[in-house]
């Protein structure tokens, strides 16, 4: 092989002649080596692959953060649907053991259908989908920045022969947070002042009222989104650091659809929210009780 | 190196640079005759009428998708970002592990750009239809985007047929490409391959040419549309070193193919991989021997295990195709043909060895086996058919054909079509039509799927036609004619008659034996090998192209007889 590689370059002979003498002797062993190394590449790419996602099933929990604002999704349970925290401090908790989904006036939690996960770890997305007989939820919660979240929801109307599409989707979405001070709803943004008990002791046992961490801004936008949507539930007034204050630890979004188009997945409506930290909001009268449903 | 008239000197040294436009006709350019030039026009417009017929109907699946395109484009959003996001709301959803969106090299996007923006100034309000995979959920598309989304492709349809003339100097590459069934459906009613295809087809061209520049620039344009034209890239090269052909020609051609194909790439990159990855992770199915894992077929005994035995077999896919290559390439290296021909077998080659072949991957192989068909006659002209036969059978039995109404129905029925979208009626759906037949559906579809992959592999393997450069000067005069003035270079010649012939231009070529064995009797009938300073296979051929002239009658106009490399 050696004497027949050295006579194809002391021949006096162009360049591309030599080349095809180069490949005809060549090609046969080439082929079937790099047919052995491209199995071997591909292999451990799935193995790669296979790993991580056995890692991810494992913990049952999905986490990304961005400077100091964090986001967790829990797959394992009704809530922390996703969590969003600011330096390990709660800001809001979305809850699928109290959010409500209904179709054509069938009512369920929904927590109560079948789920189903996927994750981005570049974009820091999550995406989870709740389905129902005839429709289905899809969650996008995406870190923005390290005071941005955004938690995008859409919906489908499923239908096909024997199982029609519904005509009307209703959607009841639970924000939770241990004490939000002084909640006002202004058109598409509810805002707040998070408050969160201080680290080691409970609230019950305080002598001062914490002070808050910042101020949270809930914006809505979408098809389904009106100034209708904020539903501040549980409110009461309580003692604040500068005076009384109105409290309350739920917020509920609503978003309707009439005649949705069917199989198609249509946007619901988009939650920003957006997290001041240190910051507070003036002192105003009290925001009127707006009970939950 | 610019194409020249084939040379008649005899080669200086066994290592010397052969000539690349071996298979082009002898000039080109030239007036055109006006009845030839009404026949082009007649066959345009009826093409394009054809076409125009076709506007409302097309692929549910693939026109929404590319509908979804378009606003990508009007909102000057990447549709890979689109195809990313798509992709986990369908593994979260259940869907599927992947959404099939746009997935293709970017090039498009630069066609298309300006094209969505016009219909965005129409349309203000339009917005996205992501529609659930394996539902008939059409969105209402209106004519104005079929305008605009087909019109590059009967553009670049107009292309491919043009070239074809050129390279055999008839019409009838024109017309057969033209108003193919296959072709018309693929191009008329579901995507743009055709842009791909013409990248292929112009580079072929200019490497006959020899303006290797130019053919890297095509084929990467092609590349940059869909992937296949890229398969060709090892094809051209080996094909100029078979040729002899300097170092620089090589390095011409490739530096030109690269540079293209990154400015093209741009900044969309990151999107390429990851459609590289999908299409990496795909399984098999369609016109191939996988399809048999994806069907349902009651023999089918793994169909317990259908999904992860069709995921397990699928995962070979990707370096069996590579495999499959290498062979086709070593292959067409070896064994003695014309660019075009290693150009069809590469394609073979890759249908062979992947584990999906999609119903419109055969229209790249279509002008190739056409030319193949159009020179070489005999088994080549059923080779030919079958290759736009089969495909057009597997779409209507496999899609099936009837699907391709349901966006005409929403085009032209509006909302009152929306009940479609999840009863999936279309007016034919009874047990008497072969693919709503529980019985021959599935039979059916995997038959014509192993149908296309063992003609594929036979054309691979059959041996390649030789046919004899007859596109030399005109040296002996006629038996019938006066004495023939040799052809003036950059005279177009459709016929094979010479160009000083009295009404040359008007002739038919197909329909005229006489021009036939003028053709040829162009060819030096007693000359020795080398005699009138020509390469010595010419001359070996000249003469077996007047035996056999003069033995049959049906030979092709300017294909006397076979010969060549």
């Amino acid at each position: 092989m050696l004497s027949s590689l050295s006579r194809v370059f002391t021949e006096h002979r162009t360049l591309t002649p030599r080349l095809r003498a180069l490949l005809k002797l060549y090609i046969t062993p080439i082929v079937l080596l790099g047919g052995v190394l491209i199995l071997m590449v591909y292999h451990f790419r799935g193995v790669l692959t296979l790993a991580t996602s056995q890692n991810n099933a494992f913990h049952g929990v999905v986490s990304y953060s961005q400077g100091s604002l964090a986001l967790s999704f829990n797959e394992n349970a009704g809530a922390d649907r996703p969590t969003i925290t600011y330096n390990n401090r709660n800001l809001v908790t979305y809850s699928e053991w109290t959010s409500v989904v209904s179709a054509d006036g069938v009512t369920q939690s929904l927590w109560n259908s079948y789920h189903g996960y996927n994750a981005d770890v570049n974009k820091r997305q999550v995406y989870s989908t709740a389905t129902g007989q005839n429709w289905q939820i899809i969650e996008v919660v995406t870190l923005v920045n390290d005071h941005t979240a955004r938690v995008a929801f859409s919906y489908v109307a499923r239908g096909q022969v024997g199982n029609p599409p519904p005509q009307q989707i209703e959607l009841d979405l639970a924000h939770l947070h241990t004490t939000w001070y002084n909640p006002t709803v202004s058109g598409d943004t509810f805002t707040a002042d998070v408050v969160n008990p201080t680290p080691g002791q409970p609230q019950s046992q305080s002598t001062t009222e914490p002070k808050p961490d910042g101020v949270i801004h809930i914006t809505i936008s979408g098809p389904a989104a009106s100034s209708q949507s904020f539903q501040i539930g549980s409110l009461k007034s309580t003692a604040g650091p500068n005076g009384m204050v109105s409290a309350t630890t739920q917020l509920t979004t609503r978003y309707i659809v009439t005649n949705p188009t069917v199989n198609v997945m249509m946007p619901l409506a988009t939650e920003t929210i957006t997290f001041e930290p240190g910051q507070t909001q003036p002192i105003g009268p009290a925001p009127t009780v707006v009970p939950a449903s | 190196m610019t194409a020249s008239a084939p040379s008649v000197a005899a080669p200086a040294a066994p290592d010397a640079p052969l000539p690349l436009d071996d298979e082009l006709p002898l000039a080109h350019g030239g007036p055109m005759g006006q009845r030839r030039r009404r026949l082009l026009w007649a066959i345009a417009l009826l093409a394009l009428v054809l076409r125009a017929l076709l506007l409302p109907f097309g692929h549910q699946w693939d026109l929404t998708v590319d509908y979804n395109f378009f606003i990508d484009l009007a909102h000057n959003r990447s549709p890979y970002d689109t195809f990313v996001m798509l992709s986990h709301v369908a593994r979260s959803a259940g869907w599927d592990t992947v959404y099939e969106y746009y997935a293709y090299p970017p090039a498009p996007f630069y066609i298309y750009w300006p094209l969505a923006h016009i219909f965005a100034l129409l349309h203000p309000s339009a917005t996205y239809y992501i529609a659930l995979p394996n539902t008939p959920s059409t969105p209402i598309l209106p004519l104005s985007f079929d305008v605009l989304f087909k019109l590059p492709i009967w553009a670049a349809d107009l292309g491919i047929a043009t070239l074809l003339m050129r390279m055999t100097g008839t019409a009838r590459g024109f017309r057969d490409y033209l108003l193919n069934p296959y072709v018309l459906l693929i191009s008329g009613a579901w995507t743009f391959d055709a842009i791909m295809v013409l990248g292929m087809v112009a580079a072929v061209y200019f490497v006959s040419r020899g303006r290797l520049g130019w053919a890297g620039v095509a084929l990467a344009f092609g590349a940059m549309v869909k992937f296949i034209p890229a398969l060709i890239v090892p094809t051209i090269v080996l094909y100029l070193i078979k040729k002899q052909r300097p170092f620089r020609e090589i390095v011409t051609f490739v530096v030109a193919f690269v540079v293209t194909c990154v400015v093209l790439v741009g900044p969309f990159w990151k999107g390429l991989i990851e459609v590289v990855t999908f299409h990496a992770g795909r399984v098999g199915g369609g016109m191939t021997w996988v399809g048999i894992f994806a069907s349902s077929l009651p023999f089918n005994v793994m169909n317990p295990q259908q999904g992860p035995m069709l995921m397990a077999v699928s995962a070979f896919g990707d370096p069996l195709l590579l495999i499959m290559l290498l062979l086709g390439y070593w292959w067409i290296f070896v064994k003695d043909m014309s660019l075009s021909h290693m150009t069809l077998l590469t394609l073979c080659a890759f249908f062979v060895g992947s584990k999906l072949v999609n119903e419109q991957y055969a229209l790249s192989a279509i002008p190739f086996v056409w030319l193949a068909s159009y020179r070489a006659g005999g088994v080549w002209r059923w080779f030919y058919r079958l290759f736009w036969i089969v495909p057009l059978s597997f779409t209507i039995m496999h899609v099936p054909i009837d699907h391709f109404f349901y966006v005409a129905y929403h085009t032209i029925l509006g909302h009152r079509a929306d009940s479609m979208s999840w009863t999936g009626a279309t007016g034919l759906d009874y047990p008497v039509v072969p693919w709503h037949s529980a019985l021959l559906d599935q039979p059916l579809v995997v038959a014509l799927g192993l149908c296309f992959f063992a003609l594929s592999l036979v054309t691979l393997l059959w041996r390649p036609p030789r046919y004899v450069y007859a596109y030399a000067a005109p040296t002996t005069a006629r038996p019938d004619s006066p004495t023939p003035t040799p052809e003036p270079p950059g005279t177009l010649s459709f016929l094979g008659a010479p160009a000083g012939a009295p009404d040359a231009s008007e002739e038919v070529p197909e329909e005229s034996d006489a021009s036939e064995a003028d053709a040829d009797a162009r060819e030096p009938a007693t000359a020795p090998a080398g005699a009138q300073g020509g390469h010595p296979i010419r001359a070996r051929a000249a003469q077996r192209g007047v035996r056999r002239a003069k033995r049959a009658t049906s030979a092709r106009p300017h294909m006397p007889a076979s010969t060549g490399r």
